[in-house]
């Protein structure tokens, strides 16, 4: 199991698209793959989940992943994250 | 027994039973399921999610709709295959014992109040797509409207609030009498297809709690009205009436793949008239000679934006792709006048009618036109396009549409010819037919709009109607002289408006040299039989009748005389 934290710095937070564009890449893996903030934990391959975190821009969020890919996942995300998720 | 009067607006005569399809109120019942039970409920969910995702591909899939329309269905979509969804609902359908109706229910309550309380507004806004999935999970589940299909037969008259579009197909496989509507008019998507295939509709009929399931109902879609339990006499008579239109459109029937000549050998270009794509079945069922006049207000109209180029292209190819090789004259935007589109920056006209329309509206907002223009060119690849420009008052209004065309089709680099033509129906046009002639490739002449601008009289002002008047020498005239001056300048003429399936006046348009007549798709056969029983020969032969004369009733007098004349009373087998 891997936690990492991560700021979000894209400009509009965890809107539509960048929640979108997370989920379906973790759905491509078989880790598990949850998201905290503050107290509150959800399934990151869940879109509802995802939205309902609300992350607006600079929150701190931690990414927890467990199973066999999980490095490759969480590499994935933080190139995702890193990237702005192309905006 | 009841009388219910609504307005007709596809004629017919239906006898049957009422067959009421209620309004989808979500009314979910809650029960509790036996142990045996959670995987069927479980697995109707899948079911259910697996459903709708595939009708939101085949929506996707049908039209290239603009962007954000698309995330949207996305976004339905992730929803849908949503796993955290999937176990919430599961669960609660396993430990609390619930049918999966009411389990939803709970869920999404839960979850729609969640994002409805969330102070950044983007995310409260997320409580849309919500309540959208759970509708649509529960109708899907209910499945309402197709339960009720299966139940319908030969015998049943439809009574509904507002029919789909979707559903007319199903009606007329189901050979159901009619259908009874509280909504809708003569140009709502639904009448319109069912005017084509002759399916009976009365609409603005308040049926609730007057009509229930199971009663007697006799459709007059002549009159418009619904009578309600009828006595035996009543029945009998409309029995008759009913076995008479049977043996019409039969009749009619025999002659659907015939191509349309007269008596004596003139083949005549007999074309439809229609507004979409699904009209060209019928258009083709009914050998067709091509479209004379395809309407484009369609995918302007009832919307708050302007449709895309994309949207437009698809429409417009998947009529030209239906049609075969056969030609589809689509006139462009005719928007203005009574027909207001949502997105149009509402000018408040005095005098709309004489106001910024038809070609008009198109050479104000260039961009609007250059995006249809466009569209029909990149279609016209996949079948036989021309373009006519509506309302056209002078050479130099055509002159500057056609430059946009030909604009359009250097920065497309598209290669083939378009013909171009003019719809004629203002008399400033007919008078300068000759001149129009030399600049177009054909002529089309819009009756209705023609007689309405020659004789200054609005047809839908009551209390001058009756100056509405066809036999007006002076419109006849105008009509005379275009098709003369399309016949020198050697280019084809059309009529298209409701004067060419009128059997009164086809013979007369035939005489003054017009070569094709466009029709609504339910009047294609009606017309090919009577110009079927006229001898052409006699009609050229027959001298002019518009000589001399300048009143109406004298010039009914002289056609009436003329068809008697050239008409060929033969018996049908």
């Amino acid at each position: 199991m891997i936690k990492k934290k991560i700021i979000v710095q894209n400009p509009l937070g965890l809107h539509a698209r960048p929640s979108s564009l997370l989920v379906k890449l973790a759905n491509q893996f078989r880790s598990d793959f949850y998201i905290r903030k503050d107290d509150m934990t959800i399934n990151g391959k869940s879109i509802m989940g995802v939205m309902m975190l609300a992350a607006e821009c600079m929150s701190e969020i931690e990414l927890i992943i467990d199973g066999v890919d999980e490095e490759y996942l969480l590499q994935e995300v933080e190139k995702l994250f890193a990237e702005r998720f192309g905006e | 027994m009841q009388t219910l009067v609504g307005i007709a607006v596809s004629s017919g005569i239906g006898i049957g039973q009422a067959i009421i399809v209620s309004e989808k109120s979500i009314e979910i019942e809650k029960r509790h399921i036996d142990q045996a039970e959670i995987e069927k409920e479980q697995g109707r969910y899948i079911s259910a999610i697996e459903a709708i995702s595939k009708n939101i591909d085949e929506h996707l899939d049908q039209f290239i709709k603009a962007t954000e329309e698309r995330e949207i269905f996305e976004a339905h979509k992730m929803i849908l295959a949503d796993p955290e969804i999937q176990k919430g609902v599961f669960d609660l359908i396993a430990t609390e014992l619930y049918n999966l109706e009411y389990a939803l229910k709970i869920y999404f309550d839960k979850t729609i109040s969640f994002f409805k309380e969330m102070k950044n507004s983007f995310y409260a806004e997320r409580a849309d797509d919500y309540q959208d999935i759970y509708k649509r999970l529960i109708n899907q589940l209910q499945n309402k409207s197709s339960l009720i299909i299966d139940e319908m037969d030969q015998d049943s008259i439809v009574l509904m609030k507002d029919c789909p579009p979707s559903m007319i197909a199903e009606l007329i496989k189901k050979k159901v009498q009619g259908l009874v509507l509280v909504k809708g008019n003569k140009t709502s998507h639904a009448v319109i297809l069912a005017r084509g295939m002759s399916l009976p509709v009365v609409t603005g009929v308040q049926f609730y709690q007057k009509i229930n399931n199971g009663d007697s109902l006799i459709l007059d879609a002549e009159q418009g009205t619904v009578f309600v339990n009828p006595d035996e006499k009543l029945l009998n008579k409309y029995h008759e009436q009913k076995d008479k239109e049977n043996e019409e459109l039969a009749n009619l029937k025999s002659i659907s793949s015939l191509p349309t000549v007269t008596a004596d050998g003139k083949v005549i270009q007999l074309m439809a008239n229609i507004e979409m794509p699904e009209e060209m079945e019928i258009v083709n069922q009914n050998n067709a000679d091509g479209i004379g006049l395809f309407r484009t207000e369609f995918l302007y109209m009832d919307r708050d934006t302007l449709p895309t180029e994309n949207e437009l292209f698809e429409f417009y190819k998947a009529v030209s792709e239906k049609a075969k090789e056969k030609p589809v004259i689509v006139r462009t935007i005719d928007v203005g006048g009574d027909k207001m589109a949502k997105w149009y920056p509402h000018l408040q006209e005095i005098n709309p009618y004489l106001g910024c329309r038809g070609i008009r509206f198109s050479l104000t907002y260039p961009e609007i036109f250059k995006t249809q223009i466009r569209a029909i060119l990149r279609a016209a690849e996949f079948g036989n396009l021309q373009i006519m420009f509506p309302l056209v008052s002078s050479v130099e209004e055509f002159r500057k549409a056609k430059n946009y065309v030909l604009e359009c089709a250097a920065e497309l680099q598209f290669k083939q010819e378009i013909r171009i033509g003019t719809m004629i129906e203002i008399p400033s046009a007919a008078l300068i037919a000759d001149q129009l002639a030399k600049e177009s490739d054909f002529f089309s002449i819009g009756t209705n709009d023609l007689l309405q601008y020659t004789v200054a009289v609005d047809r839908n002002n009551e209390t001058i109607a009756g100056l509405y008047n066809s036999y007006h020498p002076a419109f006849l005239k105008l009509i005379k002289m275009t098709a003369e001056a399309a016949i020198r300048n050697n280019i084809m003429i059309a009529v298209c408006g409701e004067l060419a399936a009128n059997e009164s006046f086809i013979g007369l348009l035939l005489k003054f040299g017009v070569q094709e007549l466009s029709v609504s798709t339910h009047s294609l056969l009606k017309t090919r039989r009577f110009i079927s029983s006229i001898n052409y020969q006699k009609l050229v032969d027959y001298p002019d009748v518009l000589a001399d004369i300048g009143d109406s009733g004298k010039m009914k007098e002289a056609i009436d005389k003329m068809n008697m004349e050239i008409i060929e009373r033969k018996e049908k087998v």
